[in-house]
Order: C-alpha cells, then structure tokens, then sequence
C-alpha cells in the first residue's frame, strides 16, 4: 500500500486503489470464472433440470437486486470523487445512498431465499439450485464484505477526507464494491433470464 | 546448534513437501485408487465393495498413505517457523497456520488408516459396514476443511499482510485465501449424489484438490525452498529484518 | 440537460437502459440462442461500462487493465458458448 519516503510521508501509487485489491480482486474473479465452468458442465450434462427449474426462480425480484447494485455502484464512484474534491459531506451522503442500496440487495436476497426455502426448495434439490445457492451465496457474503468497507469508510470520512490514505482507501472499496457489481452483471442472466425464451 | 546445521535442517525440511506430493500421489492416489475417489453416496455397500475394495492395491496404498500424510504436517511447521516475528516469536498468524498445517497433516493420515481397514475387511464383514465407515470417513475427510482453510487463511494473509517480506509475491498469498475460502463447496458433498459437487465431481474433487495443488502447495513448495537456500544475511533481507 | 449530469449518473443512465433492454429481450423475444447471446453480449457490455467509467481501469497499471478487459471477454465467450449446444 503506502510506503514512507525520508520525511515519513506516504508515497502513494499511481492510480486507483493500491496493487493488491487489483491482484485479490482478479483473483476472485477467476474463482467466479471457475464457478461459471461447473455451473456450464453440469448443464450440459442435465440440461432439462436447469431449464426446468430456472423458472421457479422470479426475474423481477433479481432485476431489483440488480438496480440496486448498479445504482449503489453509481453513488460509491460519486463518493470518490466526491472524496477527490476534498468534499466530506457529499462523501457521507454518497456512501449512506450505497449503504442503503445494498441494504435492498440483502433484504431482497433474504427475501429470496426465505421463499424458496418454504416453497421445499434447498441447495440439495437438484444440481441448479446447489449452484443457485451456492452462486448467490458466495456473492452476497461478498455484497456483505463490501458494505462493511464501504460504512467504515463512512465512518472515517469527516475526520479522513483530504488524507491521501483515505482516498486509496475508499477507492479501494470502490474497487470491490464495482467488482461484486460487475459479477451480479453476469450471475443474473445466467441464473435468472436464459431459460425464458423457450 | 551451529549455523550450518540448521541450515542443513531447514532444507532437509523443505524437501520433505516433495518427498510429501510424491509419496501421497502415489499410495493415496494411486494404488488406493483416489483419482478420483468412487462416489459412495451413490453406491450400495455391495457396489462399493465389488468395485472399489476389490482391488489389491488399496489397503497397501492407504497404510503408504497414512505414514506419508504426517509429512504434510512437517512441512507445515517449517513454514510456521519461516513465518515467525523478527524476535523469534511466533505470532497469531503463524500459530494458525501450524495449527491448520499440524491438523490437516493428521488427518491425511487417520483418514487413510480407517480405508485401510475398511479394504481389509471389505471380504469379511457386512458391506453395508464398510459403506458406512468409507463414507464418514470421507465426510471427515472434506468436511473439516476448514482446518486448511484456516492454515491458507493464515499464511496468504502472512504473505499479504507483512510488507516487508519478499519470499512470496503478494499474488500467492490472495491466491491461497481464495482457495482456502473455495472449499466451502465442501458442505454439499453429503447430500448429492452426482454432479460437480459430489466427493469425485468436478468442482468438489478435481478443481478444489486441483487448484489447492497446483495454484497453492506447489507454488509455496517453490518459494520456501528458495528461501531456505539463502544465505542467513539473504534470509534477513527476504524477510524484511534487514535492508538490502 | 445532460451537461449537468455527471459522468457517474450517465453512466448509470445507460446502464439502466441496457439493464431494462436484456430483461425485455429475454423475457419477449424467441429465438434461444440469439436472446442467450444478447443478454450475455448486453452484460458485457454493463462490465466494461462498470470496469472503465467506474473503476477507472485506464488509469491503473496496463496489465491489469488488459487482464480484466480479457477476463470480461472470456466470461461472456464461456457463457454464450456454454449454451449453444442445448
């Protein structure tokens, strides 16, 4: 992250974030392509029970949840430059809309959840629904993560804003907060929208 | 103890994670038959007995297995010590990793001896028996992962964390996270009985076992046997406890 | 109007229109493997928005940037791909 030069002053990298949420980020995102794979040979190899069973699943409440990623995603990059521009009050404001905004994702995911659980729908049903589970899973414990990186940024902001060390670290968080995102970008089709033209 | 006997031990443990991959390939993998394991959970305990314990080789290959899965447990512990503060003390990660190093190198062994059992009974006793001991054993077996999670976790944060170090890139150590991390796909093994999470699927055996060797054991193999040929003044620097 | 938008908002804007646009094809249109390749081809798309105007990707370091440019690409080939044949 930031090394000191003679003077104790952190000499920061060029660039958005620092080079390790660039390196763990890519990271997952290969565990992610990783997912994709299996979810792909299984489909192949029970093609029926995944066109099937895709349509137990409602696309519309997955469209909220992706508005509302896409829309927190929007106000995280305000709050950053916001955060260039030495604002602290939008940055609050900002990270408060995202907070919020993630807080849809989880409840609607729980809803979600909840629902297909009491509908006798669990990640043992059939092989869609492991990797349903699984899929969505892991990426909300990662939705999870980034909300609290992005409110321990909110809660630094008053007293950081202007810091060189608070700007990597909240573009940091940006960083994985739009990585999450761009996951959710590719997870809702494949799971939700490609068994609906038949 | 002189400097160079020490060095002298501490290579001689750094070979033990090779000496490991090729002992365990060969008696847990290769004659007890594990590339990869038969799916038990669908299987009657009839099947299992005609097709998998059948063969000769399996009891020879767990008992093989049982004596070289402690040596997991060895190399663990060097890399616990590699990881040490500047002081000579060992701090919570490093502890966490020889925890994890020390149980996971325990239970490539017990599990294996409990096979080997089960191979040499398989004639005599209800087959319906020899599924049920294959098969918690093998649920202990992936199921307790977190045991390697918990040593990953440990040393990828190490690698990570502690700036100052150069014996492995910061990559490796984000990558031994993730992997770590990707085991809990494990938790479905019980409950299905094909498809990629099943105890031989493409996700829960090949790429999970696959990418914990490949992308993780060999690559540390590799940097801590280049570390433990330095020099003692190298070493320091390496380690971030001097200046080039 | 548009002017005074900031660039984040615009983005947003045309993310949501392509967001809305891939839900309409999938859920009205016939044709499998063309609506499997839109929605797919839409995402990538949404990713490359996302990963330049809000990561800032061109001003990181150049090899990241080609190799989340080649993780999106291989992402939605995987995906397109992996549905063709059924």
């Amino acid at each position: 992250m930031a090394e000191l030069n003679p003077a104790g002053d952190p000499i920061l990298e060029k660039g958005p974030g620092t080079n390790g949420i660039w390196t763990f980020v890519f990271i997952d995102m290969l565990v992610f392509l990783m997912f994709f794979l299996v979810y792909l040979s299984e489909r192949h190899r029970v093609p029926d029970i995944f066109i099937e069973s895709q349509h137990h699943l409602t696309p519309w409440v997955a469209l909220l949840s992706t508005v509302a990623l896409l829309t927190s995603s929007w106000c995280v990059a305000e709050s950053v430059h916001a955060t260039r521009r030495g604002d602290a009050r939008a940055v609050i404001r900002w990270l408060s809309f995202s907070l919020l905004l993630g807080g849809v994702f989880v409840i609607n995911k729980i809803v979600e959840y909840s629902g297909k659980i009491s509908a006798g729908i669990s990640p043992a049903t059939n092989s869609f629904f492991s990797f349903y589970f699984l899929i969505t899973g892991i990426h909300f414990l990662h939705v999870c993560a980034g909300m609290i990186f992005i409110a321990h940024c909110r809660a630094r902001a008053s007293q950081e804003t202007g810091q060189g060390l608070y700007l990597k670290k909240i573009e940091n968080t940006g960083l994985f907060w739009h990585f999450v995102d761009i996951l959710w970008l590719f997870i809702f089709p494949l799971l939700y929208l490609t068994e609906l033209a038949r | 103890m002189d400097e160079s006997t020490k060095r002298a031990i501490e290579r001689g443990l750094a070979w033990i994670g090779p000496i490991w991959v090729l002992g365990y390939f060969y008696f847990w993998g290769y004659l007890g038959r594990n590339f990869p394991p038969p799916n038990m959970m669908a299987m009657t305990g009839q099947e299992l007995v005609d097709q998998y314990y059948s063969h000769s080789s399996i009891a020879v290959g767990m008992m093989g297995a049982a004596s070289f899965g402690m040596l997991y447990a060895i190399w663990s512990l060097l890399l616990a010590t590699i990881m040490r503060d500047e002081n000579g003390s060992m701090g919570p990660l490093s502890v966490l990793e020889l925890g994890g190093g020390l149980l996971t190198g325990w239970l490539l062994a017990f599990c294996p001896a409990i096979w080997c059992a089960c191979a040499l009974l398989a004639g005599q006793i209800d087959p319906d028996i020899i599924k049920m001991t294959h098969t918690f054993t093998w649920i202990i077996f992936d199921c307790t992962y977190w045991i390697t999670t918990m040593q990953m976790g440990a040393v990828g944060l190490w690698t990570v964390l502690n700036k100052r170090q150069q014996v492995v890139p910061a990559w490796a150590g984000w990558t031994a996270i993730a992997i770590g991390a990707s085991f809990i796909a494990l938790v479905f093994m019980p409950f299905v009985t094909e498809g990629p999470f099943a105890v031989d699927g493409l996700f829960n055996y090949w790429i999970i076992f696959g990418t914990w060797f490949f992308a993780y054991f060999i690559v540390y193999n590799i940097y801590v046997l280049k570390h433990v040929y330095r020099s003692p003044e190298e070493q320091r620097i390496a380690l971030g406890y001097a200046v080039a | 109007m548009m002017r005074r938008l900031s660039m984040p908002m615009r983005i947003w804007l045309l993310l949501m229109a392509l967001t809305f646009g891939s839900v309409f094809i999938a859920e009205e249109m016939s044709g499998r493997q063309i609506v499997v390749a839109a929605i797919f081809l839409i995402a990538a798309v949404k990713a490359e928005l996302v990963m330049d105007h809000y990561m800032e990707a061109r001003h990181t370091q150049r090899h990241w940037l080609i190799m989340y440019f080649i993780w999106i690409i291989v992402v939605t080939l995987l995906l397109v791909g992996g549905h063709g044949w059924v």
